[in-house]
């Protein structure tokens, strides 16, 4: 398959099912499994990687909810489409970055499951959802992980469950995010609480792509802090309960603003709409910007109605590497920011040339 | 906006790293960034990891700890424990045994309890249960031994029949296995 058919591929978690889709992006859990008998990446030798390939991809090419996936070898991808599929959360920016050999992603068509192979730990595999559906996301991702085991044997030790490399991810092996968009939170400084409360409860908050990345554009992911002492669906109990909670600071804050900062916000909103149709050169950075305020404008009935599918994948297909992969080529940073606009614009026009009703009926509050 | 470091350049790699409650944000120009070892991706202006900042507490936990002058080392990977330190990883399954001892309060601290209460690889539980089957045949292979050493025939006879039962279920434990795969 030639790398540039991605660009064509839409990821099923960017079409705004799920609940609460306006505040809720994407619900992801990831599990950590190691081959025993096998030292884990960090520390293995080259044959070692290669064995753990290869083990590995025998039985993918062989699983019933595998077969039919895409498998990339990292060696073979430059440095955008790395980014691409970073860009695409399929694989960490750890594993873009990183230059080890032996190493591979495998995702499904539907990029709704993916799997890295010889990242920190030798299997780490994902199942992303739109919306709020992390149950939806857990009984899927159990599924597959159980089909693996039955030739694959994970290193495992009845006391302290699942070993990884590193003893944060111990247990279950088990992370579950849900990435949200909380500009209310954020305009109200109704934020700082809440996150003071997250923390509280054992859960963390991370930026767009993951750990180690920055938040921003009021994008806030939350996840599960410990994974070893509560049971797969104890953790995703908890994190779904904080996450609904959330949402419901979210609406609350969502609901002052519009009582006391009306017009204001929806300045905001009309310009960031505009800038969209309109500008000449856009920075990524400044696109997530003003897809955030459009994705809170859509949720006021600010703007003609827009699918929050739509936002989602201009979120993701505005990034650096997207529109470079969309090009064909490198592009300097200028020159994306140019084509990101000219990419905006037509999408944008796309959709309010269709909307015949200009404002779709506000969300009820 | 200006680098914050060197406060000349235009900055144009951008950072917010939530640490705890606090927002920090940092905005570096390409050199600067590239001098703190944040390059190779800069060019791209996207998402990237600030490992200054990210510091896993886990290493924290384990600088803090002495390190022993004869030092443990893992038998299976040859992992020391000066290099778990360093590293804040562990080689491989064996070293979890190793250096339990270490380990055990640092899970403690991250995770709070110590006990995995959540789901078992089916390999595990067919080992544990193909174990407890050959466990049991070993034990009544001796007691046959016994029986026919007194010439207790009736009860060796006996206990062959529960030797040959636990072997078929053995036999169909490896069948529902292999048919599985």
């Amino acid at each position: 398959m030639e790398f540039r058919a991605l660009i064509e591929c839409f990821p099923k978690w960017l079409d705004g099912s799920g609940d609460f889709a306006g505040i809720v992006l994407s619900s992801r859990i990831r599990l950590a499994r190691n081959i025993e008998g096998i030292p884990f990446p960090h520390w293995f030798s080259p044959s070692q990687a290669r064995e753990v390939l290869r083990l590995i991809e025998n039985q993918v090419k062989e699983n019933v909810f595998l077969k039919e996936a895409i498998s990339l070898s990292l060696n073979n991808l430059s440095t955008v489409e790395r980014q691409f599929l970073l860009e695409r959360h399929l694989i960490s920016p750890e594993y873009a970055s990183g230059e080890k050999n032996y190493r591979a992603v495998v995702f499904t068509r539907d990029e709704v499951i993916s799997m890295m192979i010889n990242e920190e730990d030798h299997i780490r595999l994902q199942a992303i959802f739109s919306g709020l559906q992390l149950k939806e996301a857990w009984k899927l991702i159990d599924q597959i992980d159980t089909s693996l085991s039955r030739s694959l044997d994970y290193a495992y030790a009845d006391d302290i469950g699942y070993l990884t490399a590193c003893p944060s991810n111990v247990g279950t092996g088990m992370r579950a995010s849900v990435l949200m968009h909380l500009p209310g939170l954020v305009r109200t400084n109704g934020i700082k609480g809440v996150l003071k409360a997250i923390f509280r409860s054992g859960m963390i908050v991370r930026g767009f792509y993951g750990e180690g990345t920055r938040s921003q554009a009021s994008f806030f992911q939350i996840s599960n802090e410990a994974t070893l002492g509560l049971s797969e669906l104890e953790i995703i109990q908890n994190l779904d309960f904080a996450c609904r909670q959330i949402v419901q600071k979210e609406e609350e804050a969502r609901v002052y603003l519009l009582r006391e900062r009306a017009q204001k916000i929806k300045q905001e909103v009309i310009q960031s709409y505009e800038k969209l149709k309109n500008e000449y050169i856009i920075s990524s950075r400044e696109a997530m910007n003003l897809l955030s305020n459009i994705r809170l404008g859509l949720w006021f009935g600010f703007i003609p109605d827009i699918k929050i599918s739509l936002l989602n994948e201009l979120l993701v297909f505005t990034g650096p590497a997207h529109i470079q992969i969309m090009e064909g080529k490198r592009m300097d940073a200028f020159s994306r920011d140019v084509k990101r606009a000219v990419f905006l614009k037509k999408k944008i026009r796309d959709v309010s040339a269709d909307s015949i009703s200009s404002c779709a009926g506000r969300k009820e509050l | 906006m200006v680098c914050d470091i060197c406060k000349k350049k235009s900055a144009n790699i951008h950072f917010t790293q939530i640490i705890n409650t606090e927002i920090t944000e940092l905005h570096l120009c390409e050199s600067c960034a590239k001098k703190k070892g944040m390059s190779g991706w800069s060019s791209l202006g996207h998402s990237f990891s600030l490992p200054s900042l990210v510091l896993p507490k886990l290493l924290e936990g384990l600088t803090e700890l002495e390190i022993p002058e004869k030092e443990t080392k893992c038998e299976v990977c040859g992992l020391t424990f000066s290099e778990l330190a360093r590293a804040g990883r562990l080689g491989c399954s064996q070293c979890y045994k190793t250096f339990r001892q270490n380990i055990l309060p640092i899970l403690k601290q991250i995770h709070g309890r110590v006990e995995h209460t959540g789901k078992v690889p089916l390999q595990y539980t067919r080992r544990l249960v193909r174990m407890r089957l050959k466990n049991r045949i070993s034990i009544l292979q001796r007691k046959l031994k016994e029986a026919v050493a007194k010439e207790e025939y009736e009860r060796a006879a006996k206990i062959r029949d529960q030797i040959r039962s636990l072997e078929k279920d053995m036999d169909k434990e490896q069948a529902k296995w292999s048919s599985e795969r």
